[in-house]
């Protein structure tokens, strides 16, 4: 039989069907990602902000360090506040307002494309994004099987903000190099920091009753709203910027603060029936909240449109969530000061578990990367970092000596 | 007389506490998803739930008018501040409802709860809208042959299928739901007339002159019918495109049918040789080798060219089934474009229904493509087992980086050869690497608007390439996708994609990284056909494929 016509859109679309990155193992988004966490070293007694260049293949290497004198992990419980599980740190905006590198280069035409985290992870970075150097497309180039040295560091690379609990301040910092530019003062004992889509503000939370407002474009506050007996904790923003959500580390009156950032007024309270809520994600459609109670082995979730809290799940010590960029999985840091922690994937629609994967002990932050290929945990008791590959369920786990991470926040 | 419906999908267990899953609730002829331009439920239409614990194991579906609001235990809701309204469940599972979204229904976001036997379940924010038409499809999944009756006589209107095709000039009545609400109530009998919404029905390319009905369907509260004639020079096929548009904006899934001159029942296409094993069973075999390259410039830190090569190889026996379809082989006639539309990540192992055949792997051997030096170039075993594709990388480039390979697929006479396994036997072809098609502007093209016609040209290559355009829009955050894939006639040079088939792309995020966005032009120069003749195929191929591709932003 003579082929005629379209015998190549068959095989073609067989093709594209076909060479997708589920199909092929090398078929990531290859750009090497820099990442920040804060870490402790004993030997000299100093906290220190690390910089970390994580591979496609999952490698992660510390390449740089630089101490701070300050404690940049809030988790110390004798200071009264409760242990946070993650968004102690947080990307900013680049100054540049583009991410075009070279004559000719397009990227989207948004008003203000700004760097923060992983903007090819979870939806919760709606707006700004990290530009990468190709896409996770078909018909893409696979890479080598051998990792290359890392990049140098980028002067362009965005900032970061930390949290400095003890001293009661928001420490802006630079990644290239690693250097402190700003001390922000807020009210006292702030815990989490998450940095608004469009990278103008950052939203704090303090555990003596105020969510602090901050300006990232003067390294001003904008405005301190009190909370009474609220103790806000974990902090999310919502993927269009407009909402913040603020756990109330509380036994009594444990909730859920919804914030409106325009307006920089306490819209809601959105009721919980577990105590001491102590994160909160966004879904990456922003239709959802998942709440972890780490102290209860519960994980809350919270219909956004109606403020309903409609389900609880029994994960153990749950600390930092993520999601996938389609929000189909949410991975969940467990298992707390147990010897072994776990990253549980959740899916989201049946809210049954799919797979755990075995990573370091006390896992706090969690952020997927890679357009979900590879979630990255810090693992803050075993002092080690996990990289995750979904695809093929590998887990390498690197070991940072006394470090115990916390505080992941995506550069590059 | 009241019917189930085709889509009416029916899942198993059910569980104490009920659960709508995240997202699921959709037009329940279209399964589109919410985060698609037509994926709204429109007021007075059927849509689907899904879930668990939803109602009883053994499903029920109401029987006699006026419908009631609760039906095996369960009931529903749908809040909008302080407006409540309540949907009719026509069909009760324990995973699944389908349910009459009532005509007073608020538009805009509302929340979705069930109750079943008292027990809440959560709520699910959905979408509602005065219109949003989904027509129903014979396989269930919003894709494929729709269900379409050809009418013969008042007591003869079979159901398309390739085996039963219309022709052009007859009337067919179209199944679907979405039309807009009713001004009587949704729980009674219809009444027969045209519902005010504009409605426009397009065959193939063009949209149809003759409508002669479109409004409830007499027997089925929420559901709708269609009626027109298909014009005398439609494209004749096997999954000829057809679609509606309503109120001017809004268009629906695209579900096929097929067409031939009256007088013949099955269907076939003159351009597509995988057609007739499709409709009737056979078994295929294909071999292409692909050079690509892609400029990408959306979301990227600087542009850059993406370039790689493969070879795939596929064997397969295909079964004969009433309603076939398989994306990859069921293709629209020349001159026209076919859209699908479903939740997940298409580009990333989220595949629309059929792609990987249900059909029984051949075992052909292993693959080999020797280059014009006689080098071996590649050699590929096919596997064992689905989804049987035979993958070589040849190499790759990403200029900038460290990824650098050799690439071999120059312009030149291959050979390829099949060693034979124990379903298909050893065969030897050759093919010729072209010169390559310019598609002219393709590195200026970035922003498409989705309100528009897309034209797109190409040169070169020679007068009988034969060119494909296979587009895919995909909002991650809302987890849905679109592709869509045009045929140009054999000879063309340039091909304008309607407005019509770019409506259900998602537009293009602020952060482009959550969003997958990219236009393919794909062409074979008719001169690289090679027929690959070998024991046990019905039919097989080997060609060159050149494809270019473009990052771009959809407005």
């Amino acid at each position: 039989m003579k082929l005629k016509l379209i015998e190549a859109a068959v095989l073609l679309a067989i093709l594209v069907f076909v060479l997708d990155c589920g199909a092929l193992p090398a078929c990531l988004d290859p750009t090497r990602s820099t990442w920040t966490t804060c870490g402790y070293n004993p030997t000299t007694d100093k906290y220190v902000i690390n910089t970390h260049d994580v591979d496609w293949n999952g490698e992660d290497t510390i390449i740089n360090q630089q101490e701070v004198d300050f404690d940049c992990k809030p988790s110390d419980n004798g200071e009264g506040g409760p242990q946070t599980s993650q968004n102690t740190a947080d990307t900013i905006p680049s100054s540049t307002g583009t991410h075009a590198s070279s004559p000719g280069a397009r990227v989207h035409p948004s008003s203000a494309p700004i760097s923060r985290r992983d903007s090819g992870g979870s939806g919760s970075t709606a707006g700004g994004f990290l530009p990468v150097q190709w896409l996770n497309l078909p018909f893409t180039a696979i890479a080598p099987s051998s990792a290359s040295a890392p990049p140098a560091c980028d002067a362009s690379q965005p900032d970061i903000v930390v949290v400095n609990h003890a001293a009661g301040t928001l420490t802006r910092m630079g990644t290239c190099p690693l250097a402190v530019k700003a001390s922000i003062p807020l009210v006292s004992r702030p815990l989490q920091v998450v940095v608004t889509p469009d990278g103008k503000q950052a939203v704090v939370s303090n555990f003596d009753n105020y969510v602090t407002f901050v300006n990232l474009q003067n390294n001003t506050v904008l405005q301190n709203v009190n909370t009474p007996g609220m103790n806000p904790a974990g902090v999310a923003v919502s993927p269009d910027g407009k909402t913040a959500y603020v756990c109330s580390f509380s036994a009594t009156a444990p909730a859920v603060m919804v914030f409106d950032i325009p307006s920089r007024t306490m819209t809601a309270t959105i009721p919980l029936n577990t105590q001491w809520p102590h994160s909160v994600s966004v879904t990456p459609d922003g239709a959802q909240l998942y709440v972890a109670f780490s102290d209860n082995d519960e994980v809350d979730i919270i219909d956004t449109l109606t403020k309903t809290d409609f389900a609880a799940l029994n994960i153990p010590a749950p600390e930092g969530i993520d999601f996938s960029p389609t929000g189909t999985v949410a991975y969940i840091g467990s298992g707390g000061t147990n010897s072994t922690g776990s990253l549980v994937a959740l899916d989201t629609k049946t809210l049954k578990t799919i797979k755990t994967y075995t990573v370091g002990s006390y896992p706090t932050d969690v952020r997927v990367m890679y357009g979900g290929a590879q979630v990255v945990v810090t693992n803050y008791l075993s002092n080690s970092i996990s990289v995750v590959n979904t695809a093929t369920g590998q887990v390498k786990t690197t070991s940072f000596g006394s470090g115990s991470p916390m505080g992941l926040a995506r550069v590059r | 007389m009241l019917r189930l419906l085709p889509g009416l999908l029916l899942v198993l267990s059910a569980t104490a506490q009920p659960l709508i899953y995240y997202r699921d609730a959709v037009n329940a002829a279209s399964f589109m998803p919410q985060g698609l331009p037509g994926g709204g439920i429109a007021q007075g239409s059927i849509f689907a739930v899904f879930g668990s614990g939803l109602g009883p194991a053994q499903g029920l579906q109401q029987t006699k008018f006026p419908l009631s609001l609760t039906l095996g235990g369960a009931s529903l809701t749908v809040t909008q501040g302080s407006a409540t309204v309540n949907p009719i469940p026509v069909f009760v599972g324990s995973g699944q409802i389908n349910a009459i979204m009532p005509s007073n229904a608020p538009l805009g976001a509302a929340s979705l709860q069930v109750t079943v036997n008292g027990q809440q379940s959560n709520p699910l924010p959905i979408i509602i809208v005065n219109n949003a038409f989904g027509i129903f499809t014979a396989n269930g999944s919003g894709m494929g042959s729709g269900v379409l009756q050809n009418f013969v006589t008042p007591s003869n209107q079979p159901v398309n299928a390739p085996t039963i095709s219309a022709y052009p000039g007859q009337t067919l009545t179209l199944w679907g739901a979405g039309l807009g609400p009713v001004s009587y109530g949704d729980n009674i009998q219809p009444t027969v007339g045209n519902l005010p919404t504009e409605v426009e029905v397009f065959v193939g390319a063009q949209a149809v002159s003759r409508i002669t009905y479109h409004g409830r369907a007499p027997c089925c509260a929420g559901a709708d019918q269609i009626d027109f004639v298909i014009p005398n020079d439609a494209p004749l096929g096997c999954w000829v495109p057809v679609y509606v548009r309503t109120g001017g904006a809004t268009v629906s899934n695209v579900v096929s049918i097929a067409i031939q001159n009256k007088g013949a029942n099955t269907c076939s296409d003159a351009g597509n040789a995988f057609s007739a094993a499709t409709v009737s069973g056979g078994k295929v075999g294909g071999f292409t080798a692909v050079r690509a390259i892609t400029y990408e410039d959306v979301g990227v830190t600087a542009p850059v060219n993406v370039e790689t090569e493969f070879q795939a190889s596929a064997f397969y026996s295909l079964p004969a089934t009433l309603f076939p379809f398989n994306p990859a082989t069921s293709l629209p006639p020349a001159g026209t474009c076919t859209a699908y539309t479903r939740p997940g990540d298409m580009l990333n192992g989220d595949l629309p229904p059929g792609v990987a055949p249900s059909g029984t792997a051949l075992n052909a051997g292993t693959i080999t493509l020797t280059g014009p030096n006689g080098n071996q170039a590649s050699s590929v075993p096919i596997p064992a087992g689905l989804p049987q594709f035979a993958l070589g990388y040849f190499g790759g480039s990403i200029a900038g980086t460290t990824i650098s390979g050799t690439l071999d697929l120059d312009p030149g006479t291959y050979k390829v050869t099949g060693s034979g396994g124990s379903d298909v036997g050893a065969f030897s072809t050759t093919l010729t690497a072209p010169a390559p098609i310019i598609w002219t502007g393709q590195n200026a093209l970035l922003n498409v608007p989705r309100s528009q016609p897309l034209t797109i040209s190409w040169s070169g290559g020679s007068s009988t390439d034969r060119v494909g355009i296979l587009g895919f829009g995909e909002d991650l955050p809302s987890n849905s996708s679109t592709a869509f894939l045009c045929v140009a006639p054999e000879g063309a040079t340039s091909f304008t994609i309607p407005a019509a088939i770019l409506a259900n792309v998602p537009a293009t995020r602020a952060n482009p990284l959550q969003s997958k966005d990219v236009i393919y032009l794909l062409s074979v120069p008719g001169s690289a056909t090679a027929t690959i003749s070998a024991s046990g195929l019905n039919a097989g191929s080997a060609k060159f494929t050149y494809v270019l591709g473009k990052t771009v932003i959809f407005q």
